[in-house]
């Protein structure tokens, strides 16, 4: 074979070689370099997904368990005022201890616009009066305390009804608590 | 009989050709170098594949996972707003009166010859008092009223040891007796007095939790400080 040939060959396979080298071999790397980038990305995420899972898991299992302490705190602190439901059970209380009510009123807190946002929970208070003998009162105010419903009895004030001992007024000031819907 | 020829001829000197040899090299060089590279072009390929669909494995497990994340954070939601709930509550409850007791309490350490004609519970100056010592507010050596009871007893001792007896309440630091006034019933002609409690609270034992709250978060800052130290 004459030299030329073998100089043509030479430089034809060389350049040949140079273009697969650049328009295949440099783009399957570059795209391999980041498919390896998307890959340990992928990973992290991976990882950082099944971690969340595990405690997302471990919350489902417990869903009835909290589930049911969810209810319990909802009796306690509804999300809504429910006065209906309230003044039902103030009444129930008061036949079942024996206690007249002779007046009972109910004002809502105002919260201040700016702090609307801040305050958990809205108060309600309850201005009451009652009448019976002081066990009935007692009785009738202990209930009150460990209802379902928080009630904070706050003031109370107990007089004799026209000098009869057995039969008394209270005056209660009490409050209670509902969800403030605007709380962030 | 052999015969022997010999070559009188001049021997015919072999030209070596140095630049061919070094092409031919350059040549198989190439080749070897060419074939090299598609060699490495499949290999490379292969790799890209192998990465491709590793990729897109991970990239569905992912998706599916991303998927059941989603699904379970309700759960995760749910049980934050339990929590937040509980400790509003935790936080409502604390240092909670419970007034039955207390009149539970009055009844029971009433001595024989005397009886409340009137009692005045305030628990709203407690709340307000914690309220205010949160904010840091409040003055030194301030008293709080927690009841007041107005009574008759037959005498003057009866209203000692009432005083005496009512020390003996839940987080009562104070009794004062206001004043003991000599009356006569009329009709039967009978002597007796009139007396007039306050009682006191003792604060500390309300404010010690929010006092303890406050030192930790200086605890706190302190580790904090020394830390960056």
């Amino acid at each position: 074979m004459k030299n030329l040939y073998k100089i043509i060959i030479i430089v034809a396979v060389f350049i040949l070689s140079i273009f697969i080298l650049l328009l295949i071999v440099r783009p399957v790397l570059m795209r391999s370099g980041s498919h390896i980038a998307q890959l340990t990305e992928e990973k992290a995420k991976n990882i950082t997904l099944n971690s969340e899972l595990d405690n997302y898991v471990s919350a489902r299992d417990d869903y009835y368990l909290i589930n049911a302490e969810y209810q319990k705190l909802n009796m306690e602190l509804p999300e809504k005022s429910d006065l209906s439901i309230l003044t039902n059970e103030l009444y129930e209380i008061a036949r079942y201890t024996n206690v007249e009510i002779e007046n009972i009123a109910f004002e809502e807190s105002k919260i201040d616009e700016e702090d609307l946002r801040k305050t958990p929970v809205k108060e309600i208070k309850i201005d009451m009066v009652l009448q019976g003998s002081y066990y009935e009162i007692l009785n009738c105010i202990n209930t009150m305390e460990i209802m379902p419903r928080l009630i904070k009895v706050e003031d109370v004030a107990v007089q004799t009804s026209g000098g009869d001992h057995d039969n008394l007024l209270a005056f209660i000031i009490a409050k209670t608590y509902f969800v403030n819907e605007y709380y962030k | 009989m052999t015969t022997k020829l010999i070559n009188l001829l001049p021997k015919e000197e072999k030209k070596r050709d140095l630049r061919s040899i070094v092409l031919n090299v350059f040549v198989v060089l190439i080749i070897v170098l060419f074939l090299a590279t598609i060699i490495l072009t499949f290999f490379f390929f292969d790799i890209d594949n192998l990465l491709s669909s590793r990729l897109s494995e991970y990239e569905g497990t992912n998706m599916k996972v991303q998927d059941q994340v989603n699904k379970l954070r309700v759960y995760s939601e749910f049980k934050n707003n339990t929590d937040d709930k509980s400790d509003i509550l935790e936080d409502l409850k604390k240092n909670e009166l419970y007034w039955s007791r207390i009149l539970y309490d009055i009844g029971k350490l009433m001595p024989k010859d005397a009886y409340a004609v009137s009692f005045e519970a305030r628990g709203s100056q407690l709340y307000n008092y914690i309220e205010e010592y949160k904010e840091g507010e409040v003055e030194e050596g301030r008293q709080v009223i927690s009841f007041a009871i107005q009574g008759q007893a037959a005498t003057y001792m009866d209203v000692l040891k009432l005083s005496i007896e009512l020390k003996k309440i839940d987080n009562i630091k104070t009794v004062w007796i206001e004043n003991i006034t000599r009356t006569v019933v009329q009709g039967i002609d009978l002597e007796i007095v009139s007396f007039s409690i306050n009682t006191y609270w003792d604060l500390d034992s309300f404010t010690g939790d929010i006092d303890k709250k406050t030192n930790t978060q200086d605890e706190d800052i302190l580790d904090e400080e020394i830390s960056e130290i």
